[in-house]
């Protein structure tokens, strides 16, 4: 067969569009993904360390060298720095522990062969499908103290129900308990680590008189401590960098109850326009994450017992 | 697979690229459109040069007015052709910074006294130039606006009005607890006292009604700072110049509230009825279904009430003082300004649409009237139908208030430190914390924020 205008056996060219070109092809097809990693991944990342020893703001592209001034101040001079990264804390001790249990007990149910099953898995992953902007704005009603569908129920029951969001002893378990209600997809992540467990395992453990709480503590627990290590990881993250539901909800309050990390960031940059200072509270916060990270890694990669 | 196959022709490659120039330009195209909110007016006519303005005046009679502001101004300037660009109230200040930063911002936009701090940073045109070449009568403004328009004493905004603080009382509700409607609070001792004679709360201490508390519905520090006796800032020595003593006043007199009623029990009825602007935009209300009686809010108030609340038989006055403060003034004003941003791609034309709207008296009766605010200009605050306004608040605000009034300020960092200002407050009403401590606290990383923003 011959290509269109060359005739059998002739010889190509050195320059020609052949299959050997197919590197510079592929390069070709992917580099407006790689020149938009570049500008708007790489760049920034290091523009934003660079920026961090800088006195800069948006409008004025003329950054002062100001050295180690901003990390200085945040740690010595900013209350709201201490504040904030106590708060993030808090956040992600509570979520990591109630999203945890609270996941691992529903994945548990939705693995067991019941009617309606389908059902029940979609209405539990469907807070995942629900704009976060759309979630919290019905939270906030929902958690109306007056008015809403949570104090409500309690009041059927007798209860007087807290302030929720309004006050600074409740709001941080309102927001904790609003973002376990979210936590959908680690519930398809634990499901998918119940569904992988041998059922011989348990039968054995059955003809061997074990009891629930062994069964799971011996067999189910160290099987779905691959699921368990992923989530853990990716809720600590999430938890960390955690800002739209708390900046729509309450916006840090009340008295900076609920101020996590990423809000005073935020305001910061956005708010102060001092994106210098923002820079070095960002890699402050790209610190920790790496370094509870690592941590976890250390302490936990080695009791992960994965299938072989 | 064929050789064929495996080749792509030139002929192709260039196919492919004209392809994917002609998507791009028209994904450009069709992005535009997407950018704003809604563009008024057509494209400018070969003679004259574009004027692109953003407000958020976007529905109701205040953006009639606006409309009608914007066709008198193309009538008067028929160089100019304006657009006129809405962006909601709350993201306008944001995206013109992202415009600003991006090097395509608007060439006037519609913000307040606050922004002007923004000159701090590089974010505005120096409007003096242009304020010296037009011989702008800058006298004519109120003593108190004229300061908030200049940064380091260069005019950077042209206002169109100034908006004071009333306190609005509902009449009804006096009558019903015995006080006479007639003999509002003048000090800040009187308004506790009805303000407590007027509260209803459950046996629980859930607030039913509201008699008046200081952070319903915002903390109002600057103005309620300002009634206890405080400045701000020393534009002579050029740093935050804070009456500490008024101020730990200040902070004690909130805190007296969050003992009385209890700074969650507020912050309930707050999260309860805080949504929208406390219903501001619908009869359900508070301030038209007499949930609270006594409350502060700007001048711009006032037509909502006859437009949302027309049965409500309501009444303003100037913010109550503290009897004892020599210094103290009815709170504080806020010009509403209109911006050249810097780096727009037609700051003549900002400067002119800024111009007429702050000297017009077209705009004047037809655009701040309606917006229940008042003109910036003496000239302009004494015209007939200024004193033919129904309700008397234009008298009040033009003869009582706004010539004793502290402005805003507009220093760069103002924002911060009013952030800061309203922590102190939480500080004080939730955690129980020493008024002075947390003064101190505020005012020394508000002064570090100034000097940040010095560079």
């Amino acid at each position: 067969m011959t290509t269109r205008g060359r005739k059998r056996n002739e010889p190509q060219k050195a320059n020609s569009w052949r299959t050997d070109n197919l590197p510079a092809w592929g390069l070709f097809f992917v580099a407006p993904w790689i020149i938009g990693f570049l500008a708007f991944t790489v760049y920034p990342f290091f523009a934003s360390l660079y920026f961090s020893f800088t006195n800069f703001n948006i409008i004025n592209f003329s950054p002062r060298w100001v050295g180690l001034d901003n990390y200085i101040e945040l740690f010595t001079a900013d209350p709201l720095f201490w504040t904030s990264i106590g708060n993030s804390i808090k956040y992600a001790a509570l979520l990591l522990v109630a999203a945890t249990i609270f996941d691992i007990f529903i994945a548990y149910l939705l693995s067991l062969n019941v009617k309606f099953l389908s059902i029940y898995r979609t209405i539990f992953f469907f807070p995942v499908l629900v704009p976060v902007v759309a979630a919290s704005l019905t939270w906030i009603w929902i958690l109306n103290p007056k008015f809403g569908l949570m104090n409500g129920l309690l009041d059927l029951l007798g209860i007087q129900g807290p302030k929720w969001l309004a006050s600074p002893d409740t709001a941080m378990l309102s927001i904790v308990f609003i973002a376990v209600w979210g936590s959908g997809r680690a519930v398809i992540v634990y499901l998918s680590g119940f569904n992988d467990i041998p059922r011989q395992l348990y039968e054995a453990a059955d003809i061997d008189g074990a009891s629930g709480l062994q069964k799971f503590r011996r067999i189910t627990l160290p099987l779905l401590s691959p699921q368990i290590f992923f989530n853990v990881i990716t809720l600590i993250i999430f938890s960390l960098q955690s800002f739209s539901e708390v900046y729509i909800m309450t916006q840090g309050g009340p008295a900076n109850s609920t101020l996590l990390y990423a809000v005073n960031l935020y305001n910061r940059a956005f708010r102060d326009y001092a994106m210098g200072y923002a820079s070095a509270l960002a890699w402050i916060m790209f610190l920790l994450i790496l370094g509870l990270t690592l941590i976890i890694f250390k302490f936990l990669s080695g009791k992960v017992i994965y299938e072989r | 697979m064929s050789e064929q196959k495996k080749q792509i022709s030139r002929r192709d490659l260039l196919k492919m690229m004209g392809g994917s120039a002609a998507g791009m330009s028209l994904a450009k195209l069709s992005s535009l459109g997407g950018a704003a909110a809604l563009v008024m007016r057509g494209m400018p006519a070969a003679s004259q040069t574009r004027v692109e303005i953003w407000t958020g005046f976007g529905q109701g009679r205040m953006a009639d007015a606006m409309s009608g502001a914007i066709d008198q101004f193309a009538a008067d300037n028929s160089e100019y052709a304006p657009e006129h660009i809405i962006v909601p109230w709350g993201e306008i200040h944001d995206r013109v910074i992202a415009a600003t930063a991006a090097g395509s911002p608007p060439d006037a936009y519609r913000g307040w006294a606050w922004i002007v701090g923004d000159a701090a940073i590089g974010a505005l045109t120096n409007l003096q130039p242009y304020v010296d070449a037009a011989s702008v009568d800058l006298d004519d403004f109120w003593p108190a606006t004229l300061n908030q328009m200049k940064y380091q004493g260069d005019v950077h905004a042209m206002s169109i009005s100034t908006i004071v603080q009333f306190l609005y009382y509902n009449k009804d509700r006096m009558r019903e607890a015995g006080l006479d409607p007639e003999s509002p609070p003048a000090t800040i001792a009187e308004l506790d006292e009805m303000g407590a004679a007027l509260n209803e709360i459950s046996d629980d201490g859930e607030i039913l009604r509201l008699g008046f508390a200081p952070t319903v519905p915002s903390k109002h520090i600057w103005d309620w700072g300002a009634a206890h006796g405080s400045q701000y800032w020393d534009e002579s020595e050029g740093n935050i110049a804070v009456d500490e003593e008024a101020m730990i006043t200040l902070l004690e007199w909130y805190k007296g509230y969050a003992e009385q009623l209890g700074a969650e029990n507020l912050q309930a009825y707050a999260n309860t009825y805080g949504g929208n602007g406390f219903g501001r935009n619908t009869p359900q209300g508070i301030y038209y279904t007499g949930l609270v009686t006594f409350w502060v809010l700007g001048s711009w108030s006032y037509n909502d009430m006859g437009e949302y609340g027309p049965d409500v038989d309501f009444g303003v006055v100037p913010i109550p003082t503290l009897a004892s403060a020599d210094d103290a003034t009815p709170g504080t004003s806020v010009g509403n300004m209109y911006f050249v941003p810097a780096n727009c791609a037609n700051p003549d034309g900002g400067f002119a649409f800024a111009n007429f709207m702050s000297s017009s008296p077209f705009v004047a009766i037809n655009k701040a009237l309606p917006d229940s605010v008042m003109p910036s200009r003496q000239s302009l605050a004494t015209l007939p139908e200024v004193d033919q306004k129904e309700g008397g608040w234009t008298i009040l605000a033009r003869d009582e208030i706004l010539p004793n009034t502290l402005e805003r300020p507009s220093f760069g960092g103002n924002g911060f430190l009013g952030g800061a200002l309203n922590e102190a407050v939480d500080a004080v009403m939730f955690n129980d914390a020493d008024p002075a401590t947390v003064l101190a606290d505020a005012i020394d990383r508000s002064r570090r924020e100034v000097e940040r923003l010095r560079g």
